[in-house]
């Protein structure tokens, strides 16, 4: 049977990756347990090679609910995280989260830029570009997978697909560091004030390019040219307010006509261009200037006043501006007047609830979300760390899957999914080798991510995301009045390709069988997974699958589908080491591959 | 053998004896087998002959200002002085020789030579000034607020869903899902659906009786260790269990639309992977570094296929986007209007290949055009733009419509160089659904917005 098994391996091209021996990350002595390192300790990316605690049992209710929660508020629940937070409450492990200090991406990829013998300040030589890309995606998987500031990590993910830049564009071609930087940013506001989030995303240099305020200037007569609408246009469309006014609760405020009444019209947008103005690269010695390198990505933006318009204004509520402003009075009125808007509580609070938590929150959940974005309690509008409190703490978000159970919770996306499993059994990365034999140490590579996910940090086709908060899928769901955003992207091919991506990260990725090295100009590479843990009960079918039930469904598995996988798994004999890892992938892969992993509730 | 092969290769024969004497004769034994087949296909006369709309869709709002532009002197200069450094090089248009002329000269962006060729052979037709509209408007209708627009003009994905949808509320249902709804039964294949798309999710084919099927250039993927055929007994066990977990928990909304999602991806991907096989890829080179030529190569390989995947109808999806040129337009756009020309210049020579150019009709469409003028070094959002339809069928060589006037602050003209639709999205929309089959009736019934305009028909297709 094992030799079929890899005869079918073999058949679709996996074998070579199987060979024994030769990894690099192998054979590390596990130095044993050892206590979470203190926050003054340097920050690594290094995965996690402690022994595992003991699992509870799929059906300890304690249980449930950490790995309940770690699914909303991590990128995937792990033993040792499951097994911790069941001493703790909820608002407790929140509140150490957001004291951890932040993984900065922009540090690892200037180290690893120099690993693989470039000059990160060096852009001159355009062929370098995608080597590091290809090492600025490894460190985001590495940050999401090994990083101990995950709930920073998972917020920073969420606002990505809120405040969209993307590498597809050829507008941030050759701008790794700066977009690093733009992720750094996104995740050093994620517990801040979402005010002083909108304007760094404003001014950072990456936003600048992909929606075109870099070098924005005022209206000029002689070459007939008038201000860029599109970051105003999409400042307001996406980040902040969306195109039609909103009760507290999210839904559509309507005129005496019951029609939705429009957030702006053109000439809104129009000021708002005119606001937007002046904006330059932060190195910039002129404005005439077009040496931006390295350096210039990473720095907010400044203003060249000559540039900026600094007419009168009326911007939303009929709000005015006054003529004579520098462009700095003019950003921070215009950001102001935005962030003072009835509708961004609502409508950010809302889409961070569907990142996080469920597609489909009740008018209520996000109307009390809402209400601690106006106001934390304290008084202070935009406490983002009350905001992602209330979410997470919400009675709907903690009782949503027993409430509402036929429809509660969301889609995962394909990069949460793999997350997830990855980091449940203990993901390590595998040395990619290059031309010259120079090996790079233990890398997860998956840049290639978008080619079978559609999905790629960074890399949505458009400002739209990669799909949109709205999107309905034909059918039950729309026939229902619900939403599916994740949906939009769930495609044949995508599905397909992604369910091989976990068969391979099931079978061919076992840490005690190692993968080779990898090509390090090849955009996906092998990983290696702890399956140790299962291996040693997985002559009992009944509590390997209970295991695979808490780690990887939040002990939610419905008695049918546990009655299958233990089924399945009984036909196959354990009376070898080679049949019990059989045992374990088929467990892995049928549990990872199937609906009930599909949907986090 | 298909299931469906010998219902077509009976749907076939009853086209020729449709054509032949010897019906007239109504012998007995012709009169069992038409009985046999009314019993196949009991709707209206089937459909035996092959079509294809191809919808190529530039996202993000093509410039077409600078795609199809005046070359004569008087009106280059109100288009130079308009578009001052955005302005295309009069000197470096390619000319092109309509059939009729509305007085001016109009060449192509240079980057176009092989939609140039293509257009003076009579392949190809410019439809100008063409956008999303509710019912005819003018500059005081627009200024006065005195007629209903289509929702959020200038904004991209409102603007992308309505010219797919052609519809002003929600729920959307895409024009494609609409034609593909009506013509249903058009097709032997009834579980693969009429709607192919190449770049995932799109309104134009959402909202209907069926979803599209998504592919990518790279073709079908297959499930890696999944195959109830497979000699493997471990393999043929998981798939069983595989299977069985797509259909146990059906208790909530999402898990079993997953189920559903993967099922059909399986089912389907399975047979066009094998009707893939079963074809050769056409000789006609395609750009391997252009996801456009790639995307569209696939295409052809679909419709080479498609007898045996039994499809007398498809409607294929295509999008290709960075066409939101706010900023680097002078470098960005002509790289894009090359792909555009190389890649429909590709896909029409393999459409001749497969000998099936006048059953394939491929056209463009955008979220909207763009401002005439300048931001400085790109174009804003803007309304009217010009198209193009590619085709044996298309009665080429023609510009339709009505150039607008290019001057800043024309009747055509709200601000900016927004520029006002002379021709209706339901129009060009309507045109191509009769030629691919809806009768007059039908196409009224399901472009909601046509009857306000003077007519449903705009001439560029032939029969």
């Amino acid at each position: 049977m094992i030799a079929r098994l890899f005869l079918i391996l073999a058949l679709i091209g996996l074998i070579s990756a199987c060979g024994g021996g030769g990894g690099g990350g192998s054979g590390t002595p596990d130095p044993g347990p050892t206590d979470p390192p203190p926050a003054h300790i340097p920050i690594v990316l290094e995965p996690d090679t402690a022994p595992d605690p003991v699992l509870p049992a799929a059906d300890d209710a304690d249980a449930q609910e950490a790995a309940r929660f770690l699914t909303q508020a991590t990128f995937g629940p792990t033993t040792k995280e499951i097994v911790r937070l069941m001493d703790m409450t909820l608002e407790d492990w929140i509140d150490e989260q957001m004291t951890l200090p932040q993984t900065r991406q922009l540090t690892f990829l200037d180290d690893r830029i120099r690993e693989i013998g470039f000059d990160p300040f060096n852009e001159e030589d355009f062929d370098e570009f995608y080597p590091k890309e290809l090492q600025r995606s490894d460190v985001w998987w590495e940050t999401v997978l090994f990083g101990r500031d995950q709930l920073r990590q998972r917020v920073a993910f969420a606002l990505s697909e809120i405040f969209v830049i993307s590498t597809l564009s050829d507008t941030l071609f050759n701008d790794s560091r700066g977009v690093a930087n733009y992720h750094d940013m996104l995740a050093e506001h994620a517990f801040g004030n979402f005010r002083e989030l909108l304007e760094a995303v404003t001014l950072n240099p990456m936003m600048g390019e992909y929606l075109s305020m870099v070098r924005n200037e005022k209206a000029d007569a002689v070459r007939n040219i008038r201000p860029d609408e599109n970051y105003a246009r999409e400042l307001m469309q996406l980040f902040s307010i969306g195109l039609i006014e909103l009760n507290n609760d999210g839904t559509p405020r309507l005129d005496q006509e019951s029609n939705t009444i429009p957030t702006y019209d053109q000439e809104i947008i129009k000021a708002f261009a005119r606001v937007f103005t002046g904006w330059m690269y932060g190195d910039a010695p002129t404005w005439y200037w077009f040496d931006e390198g390295a350096a210039s990505e990473v720095l907010p933006m400044k203003a060249f006043a000559d540039f900026h318009d600094n007419g009168e204004k009326t911007l939303l509520n009929n709000q005015v501006l006054p003529a004579g402003q520098t462009p700095e009075q003019d950003l921070a009125g215009a950001l102001d007047n935005i962030f003072n808007h009835p509708n961004v509580g609502p409508f950010i609070g809302k889409q961070l609830i569907q990142r996080l938590v469920t597609s489909n929150p009740s008018s209520d959940y996000v109307a009390r979300v809402a209400s601690v974005f106006n106001d934390n309690g304290s008084g202070e509008r935009g406490d983002m760390a009350a905001v992602i409190r209330a979410i997470l703490l919400d009675t709907e978000a903690r009782h949503g899957h027993t409430e509402q159970s036929d429809t509660f919770g969301k889609l995962k996306e394909p990069l949460l999914k793999l997350t997830a499993l990855w980091r449940a059994f203990r993901i390590r990365g595998v040395p990619a080798e290059d031309e010259d034999g120079f090996v790079s140490p233990s890398r997860v590579r998956y840049f290639g991510s978008f080619r079978e996910t559609g999905q790629r940090p960074y890399g949505a086709p458009s400002v739209f995301n990669f799909f949109r908060p709205d999107f309905s899928q034909t059918g039950p769901i729309t026939s229902g009045g619900y939403v599916s955003p994740e949906f939009q992207n769930l495609t044949e091919n995508y599905i397909t390709a992604t369910t091989n991506r976990l068969f391979l990260s099931a079978y061919i990725s076992d840490l005690d069988n190692p993968p080779d090295n990898f090509d390090a100009l090849w955009d996906t590479g092998p990983i290696q997974l702890n399956f140790s843990e299962e291996k040693a009960i997985a002559a009992d079918a009944t509590a390997l699958v209970d295991r695979l039930n808490l780690l990887l469904l939040g002990g939610q598995m419905s008695a049918a589908m546990e009655n299958t996988l233990v089924a399945h798994l009984e036909n196959i004999p354990p009376d070898s080491a080679e049949l019990i890892a059989v045992r374990v992938y088929e467990a892995v892969y049928l549990t990872a591959s199937s609906p009930a992993f599909a949907v986090q509730r | 053998m298909h299931p469906n092969k010998s219902r077509r290769a009976l749907l076939s024969r009853r086209a020729f004896l449709k054509n032949s004497a010897l019906l007239t004769l109504g012998s007995s034994s012709f009169s069992s087998v038409l009985g046999g087949l009314q019993m196949v296909n009991a709707q209206s006369l089937p459909v035996t002959d092959y079509k294809a709309l191809v919808c190529v869709f530039l996202l993000g709002g093509n410039d077409a200002f600078n795609m199809l532009v005046p070359r004569s002197t008087s009106e280059y200069n109100t288009y130079a002085s308009t578009r001052l450094s955005l302005a295309v090089d009069q000197a470096a248009l390619l000319p092109i020789n309509p059939q009729t002329s509305d007085g001016a000269d109009y060449g192509l962006h240079p980057e176009m030579p092989e939609i140039q060729s293509l257009f003076e052979n009579g392949n190809l037709a410019f439809l100008a000034n063409v956008g999303a509209l509710l019912e005819p408007v003018s500059r005081s209708d627009f200024q006065n607020n005195s007629v209903p627009l289509p929702p959020q003009l200038f904004s991209h994905n409102d603007q992308q869903d309505f010219v797919m949808s052609l519809q002003a509320n929600k729920p959307l249902q895409g024009w494609a899902s609409r034609m593909a709804d009506l013509l249903v039964s058009a097709n032997p294949n009834q579980n693969l659906s009429m709607n192919i798309t190449m770049t995932g999710a799109n309104t134009w084919q959402a909202g209907g009786m069926s979803l599209p099927y998504s592919l990518t250039a790279e073709g079908v993927p297959l499930l890696f260790g999944i195959d109830e055929n497979d000699p493997d007994f471990l393999t043929q066990l998981r798939t069983q269990t595989f299977n069985q977990l797509l259909n146990i928990d059906n208790d909530h909304l999402f898990v079993t639309e997953y189920s559903r999602v993967q099922t059909r991806a399986r089912t389907l991907g399975a047979e066009i992977f094998t009707a893939l096989e079963q074809h050769p890829e056409p000789n006609t080179p395609f750009d391997a570094q252009s996801r456009l030529a790639a995307n569209l190569k696939m295409v052809a390989r679909m419709i080479a296929a498609r007898d045996t995947l039994g499809m007398n109808r498809q409607l294929f999806f295509v999008g290709i986007g960075d066409y939101d040129t706010h900023g680097d337009q002078l470098n960005r756009h002509p790289q894009l209007l090359r792909e555009l020309s190389q890649s429909l210049s590709a896909f029409y020579s393999a459409l001749q290949e497969l000998g099936v150019e006048n059953q394939v009709t491929t056209f463009t469409a955008s979220d909207f055009g763009r401002t005439l003028t300048s931001n400085g070094d790109g174009t804003d959002h803007g309304w009217g733009g010009h198209q193009l339809v590619m085709g044996g069928a298309v009665n080429g060589r023609e510009i339709y419509g009505t150039m607008p006037d290019l001057a800043i602050g024309s009747n055509d003209d709200i601000g900016e160089g927004r520029i006002i639709p002379t021709t209706a999205m339901d129009q060009y929309a309507a045109t191509l659904a009769r030629w691919y089959g809806l009768s007059s009736s039908e196409v009224g019934d399901i472009f909601v917005n046509l009857g306000n305009f003077d007519t449903d028909d705009l001439g560029f297709m032939g029969v």
